[in-house]
């Protein structure tokens, strides 16, 4: 083949190509355009005043810019957009303790079914994990005829607890398959110089399975932050009701006051968005963790 | 067992003090909680009235009950028009994600950004979005001359929940299946290439069977998911009096026990529920063997 001739060759392949590429940039840009859309209208409307969002025609952005539900929502000491403030200082004491607790009786129950032998080791094992696929539907009313009669409905303890419910048998899942990956020599050799198994575990084991304890802390997190179901249904008072709660009743209250609500959205999905942003490379570790190791 | 560590003495105590919370947890709290549900069902019970055993009462109540044949009958049909859109919109997600390319960890992360929002907050924009006058939608529509939509009206109101669940589903779905697409090997590829197959031959013979098994993972997934889903329903469905347009097993539970609390009937919708998920599940492991290839 001469060197004409393989430079057509090239050029044809990439015209060929081309079409293609085009396809795949206007897939991409669909998708990204589809993806953001609904964020980016949230956010406009949530900074507009509500003559601006319903001129017709439509408007990316707004004339004057509207911070009056931002500023009711962090000052304001009455009405449901105080309100609000109560919901995240519940939604942040919640997802923190169920986080903290499932990230440390989690990796506990982890490092036993990873590392240490008895009988029904793989039975109790499945089990965990079962409980993963048992619809909440079918758990919620009994926990809530138990949280009602140890008279703990409407506080934050009883949401922890059935937040863990659902957690912990993933940060098991999640961080057995950390700890499986650190050689067993590490810890024999400390214990050989001495350390207690529980030495081990906080000097050794822990140490080494940062990246697992983020990942599985984010997923806490953010699961617990969204969890909707039976934060709607133990809590019927300001005492325990979630930001999700919260938000959800906006929709009968404020009417059709659309910034309101936006705003209000806004509140609601930023701390995951921003956790997930900065912890980005944990997550997609975490996530495929259980789909490549099966 | 090669230096797997076997407990002595004194650390068998530990072994079961680490255990504990979980295992209390887990055991008494999920097996615990269906064995009570089980048992709930079979009382007739508003929790300030002493409970009275009706035996399979509620049962027979529900299987004449029209409410609740078309709750079963709506959440099934919700379950067939979403588990296909979302593995098809992931597969899709996940090729593109696959082909690499500039801003591909931007663009990864912002595909995954829904599944981490609330789905309630995603809720209240899609009320807007769909909303008959001053929404999004219609008023992109009524921008361009058309006539608008009442997406949340009888009518559509079924595809547009279903279309807003698939949109806060598809993230999820697509890095998983990302995973498995990555973990094909480039060899296969360059044989194929080498062969002269084309791209469509290469899609179909060897990356849709060795991504089989994350496929049936996301099948599962997704099914459960769908059997299970609430809040959007909540958000874009409610109406006065606690009734929704789309009243599905899920929330005929939530109305029953409650916001009337019939806790017995309540906890027999769900373990119907329970029935229709184990019994799904075991006709996908039965089609797993014929359609999931393992090497």
């Amino acid at each position: 083949m001469s060197r004409a001739e393989a430079k057509r060759g090239a050029a044809a392949a990439r015209k060929r190509i081309a079409p293609g590429r085009a396809a795949l940039y206007a897939a991409v840009a669909l998708v990204c355009v589809a993806i953001i859309a609904p964020y980016a209208w949230l956010v406009v409307s949530s900074l507009s005043f509500r003559v601006d969002l319903t001129t017709v025609p439509l408007k990316w952005f707004p004339k004057k810019l509207n911070l009056e539900n931002y500023k009711e929502i962090a000052l304001g000491s009455n009405g449901i957009k105080a309100s609000l403030k109560t919901g995240l200082l519940n939604s942040i004491a919640i997802a923190g303790s169920s986080t903290l607790f499932c990230l440390l009786a989690g990796s506990l129950a982890a490092y036993v079914f990873s590392r240490l032998r008895f009988r029904g080791k793989g039975a109790v094992f499945s089990f965990i994990l079962l409980t993963q696929f048992m619809p909440m539907i079918v758990l919620i009313i009994p926990i809530y005829i138990i949280m009602s009669r140890l008279g703990l409905l409407n506080t934050i303890p009883a949401l922890v607890i059935a937040d863990c419910a659902f957690i912990l048998p993933l940060v098991i899942w999640l961080m057995r398959g950390y700890f499986e990956a650190i050689p067993r020599d590490l810890e024999e050799m400390a214990r050989i110089d001495g350390c207690s198994r529980f030495g081990t575990i906080f000097r050794i084991i822990l140490p080494l399975s940062t990246p697992g304890l983020a990942a599985s802390g984010i997923f806490a997190f953010i699961i617990a932050w969204n969890e909707f179901f039976s934060a709607l249904v133990l809590s019927s008072t300001l005492r325990s009701k979630t930001i999700s709660v919260i938000i959800s009743e906006f929709s009968s209250k404020v009417g059709v006051d659309y910034v309101a609500m936006a705003a209000a959205g806004v509140v609601a999905s930023l701390p995951p968005v921003i956790l997930a942003l900065v912890f980005q490379k944990y997550i997609v570790q975490g996530l495929t963790a259980g789909a490549v190791k099966g | 067992m090669t230096g797997t560590l076997k407990p002595l003495g004194a650390e068998r105590v530990w072994l079961w003090a680490m255990l504990a919370p979980t295992i209390l947890g887990i055991i008494f709290g999920t097996a615990g909680s269906l064995v009570a549900s089980g048992a709930i069902s079979l009382l007739k019970w508003d929790l300030i009235n002493p409970a009275s055993w009706v035996g399979l009462g509620n049962y027979s109540q529900l299987a004449v009950d029209p409410k609740f044949l078309a709750s079963i009958r709506v959440t099934l049909e919700f379950t067939a028009l979403y588990v296909p859109l979302c593995i098809v919109g992931s597969l899709a997600l996940a090729l593109l994600l696959n082909r690499g390319g500039h801003g591909q960890g931007f663009f990864r992360t912002m595909v995954f950004a829904p599944s981490i929002t609330s789905a309630v907050a995603i809720g209240l924009i899609f009320n807007w979005i769909y909303a008959k006058d001053e929404g999004l939608l219609n008023r992109m529509i009524a921008a361009v001359g058309l006539p608008t939509v009442n997406w949340l009206g009888d009518r559509n109101i079924f595809f547009s929940v279903t279309i807003a669940n698939v949109w806060g589903a598809l993230g999820e779905g697509a890095i998983i299946l990302l995973a498995g697409l990555k973990s094909v090997p480039a060899t296969y590829y360059e044989a194929a290439t080498i062969d002269g197959a084309s791209a469509r031959k290469k899609f179909f013979s060897i990356t849709l069977p060795l991504i089989s098994p994350a496929i049936f993972f996301q099948v599962i997934i997704a099914t459960v998911n769908a059997l299970q889903a609430f809040e959007y329903i909540y958000m874009l469905t409610r109406r006065t009096q606690g009734e929704s347009a789309m009243a599905t097993v899920v929330y005929m539970v939530y109305r029953n026990g409650f916001r009337w609390f019939s806790m017995g009937l309540a906890s027999a919708q769900a373990m119907i529920l329970a029935v229709v998920i184990i019994a799904l599940m075991v006709v996908y492991f039965r089609l797993e063997k014929k359609l999931v290839t393992y090497d």
